[in-house]
C-alpha cells in the first residue's frame, strides 16, 4: 500500500466516523399534514385515474380483454393489408411509375447540386457548423449561468 | 382517503408510525438530494406508499428498513431523472469525467474561529451544509457509501455510473469535506499530492 492509499484510507475512516455521528435532520412540521392531504387527494380520484392495480377487478379484466381483441385485430388486419397491397400492386404498374418518378427526381436534384460551385457548399457547411457550435456554446453557458449557479 | 372516516384508529396508528420514522426518512432523502423541498416531496411519497402497505408494515421489525429503502430508491430515481434531463451539458463538464482524480473541485471556507467557538451542533450543521453543496453525483455516491453502506459496485449500478467515476466522486467529496474536519482538529490527515 503506497502513501497515498494510506492517506485515502485515513480520510475514509475520518469522514465515515464524522458522518455517522451526524444526527437525523428534523422533518418539516407540515410533512404529516402533506401526507394526509395527498392521501385524501388520491382517495378522491375516480378509479380510472388511479394505478391499474387499484382498478376494480371487472374493469381490469375488461381492459385486458379489449386490449387482446385489439391486438389480434391489428395483427390480422395488418397482415390482410399487406396481402391486399401486394395483390393490388402486382398487375398495375404504379410501383414502376413511382420508381421512375423517384429516379427522375434524383436526377433533377443531382443536376441542381452539380451547378452549385463546390466552394459555396463548403462555405455553407462551415457556416452551419459555426452556427451549430455557437448555439451549443450559448446553451451551455446559459445552463451553467442560469441553472447551476442559480 | 381510503378508510379515512371508517378507521380513525388505523389513522392514529399511522400517525404514530409516521412520527417515529419521519426524521429518518427525511434525512435519507435530503442527504441524497441536497434539497429540503425535494426531500419533503420524496418523504411525502414514501409515507403515502407506506400507508398503502400499512397492514404489513405495522408492528414489523423491518418497517424502518422498508421506509429507508423506498426513500433511497425514490431519491435516486429523482436524481436519475434530473441527470437525464441535463446529461447533454453535464457530460461536457471536465470535473464530471471518469478518472483524473487530482482535485476536489470544491473548497469549503473554514471560519478562523471554528475550533474554539463552534459547538458540536454548529459543526454538524456546517458539515450538513457542506454535504448539500457538493455536486449531486459526488454527494449521492458519498451518502450511499457512508450512510447507506452500499459498496462501490452497488453505487455504480444504482447511479448507472462507471466504477471509476464512483470512486473518483467519493474521493473528491471526502477531500472537499477534509478542511472542515481538520479545522475542527479531528484526526489531522495530510494528503499532500
Amino acid at each position: 500500500m503506497n502513501n497515498r492509499d494510506e492517506e485515502d484510507l485515513k480520510l475514509e475512516r475520518l469522514v465515515d466516523h464524522e458522518l455517522r455521528q451526524l444526527p437525523l435532520r428534523r422533518a418539516p412540521m407540515n410533512l404529516e399534514a402533506g401526507v394526509f392531504e395527498e392521501l385524501e387527494r388520491r382517495a378522491a380520484m375516480p378509479w380510472w385515474q388511479r394505478s391499474f392495480v387499484q382498478w376494480p377487478p371487472a374493469a381490469r379484466v375488461l381492459l385486458l380483454g379489449v386490449c387482446t381483441i385489439l391486438s389480434a385485430l391489428t395483427i390480422v388486419g395488418g397482415a390482410q393489408i399487406v396481402v391486399n397491397l401486394g395483390t393490388a400492386l402486382r398487375p398495375a404498374h404504379e410501383l414502376d411509375r413511382a420508381l421512375a418518378l423517384l429516379s427522375a427526381s434524383k436526377d433533377v436534384v443531382a443536376t441542381l447540386v452539380g451547378t452549385i460551385p463546390p466552394m459555396w457548399i463548403y462555405e455553407g457547411l462551415a457556416l452551419a457548423s459555426v452556427l451549430y457550435a455557437a448555439l451549443f456554446a450559448l446553451g451551455t453557458a446559459a445552463y451553467r449561468t442560469l441553472y447551476l449557479e442559480a | 382517503m381510503q378508510k379515512t372516516s371508517t378507521e380513525p384508529a388505523r389513522l392514529a396508528e399511522f400517525t404514530t408510525f409516521m412520527r417515529a420514522y419521519k426524521d429518518m426518512v427525511f434525512s435519507t432523502a435530503t442527504r441524497l438530494l441536497g434539497n429540503d423541498a425535494q426531500a419533503e416531496d420524496i418523504s411525502q411519497e414514501v409515507f403515502v406508499r407506506a400507508y398503502a402497505h400499512f397492514d404489513e408494515l405495522r408492528g414489523s421489525a423491518t418497517s424502518g428498513g422498508w421506509l429507508k429503502t423506498v426513500a433511497t430508491n425514490l431519491a435516486i430515481n429523482h436524481l436519475q431523472r434530473y441527470r437525464r434531463r441535463w446529461r447533454l451539458f453535464s457530460e461536457m463538464e471536465p470535473a464530471q469525467e471518469d478518472g483524473g482524480d487530482g482535485g476536489t473541485g470544491l473548497e469549503f471556507p473554514v471560519p478562523d474561529s471554528m475550533p474554539a467557538e463552534l459547538d458540536n451542533e454548529q459543526h454538524r450543521a456546517l458539515i450538513e451544509d457542506a454535504l448539500r453543496q457538493l455536486p449531486a453525483d459526488q454527494r449521492a455516491a458519498l451518502v450511499l457509501y457512508h450512510f447507506e453502506d452500499f459498496s462501490y459496485q452497488e453505487i455504480a449500478a444504482r447511479l448507472r455510473a462507471s466504477l471509476a467515476k464512483v470512486k473518483t466522486d467519493i474521493r473528491r467529496a471526502r477531500l472537499a469535506l477534509r478542511p472542515l474536519l481538520e479545522a475542527r482538529g479531528i484526526g489531522r490527515v495530510s494528503l499532500e499530492h
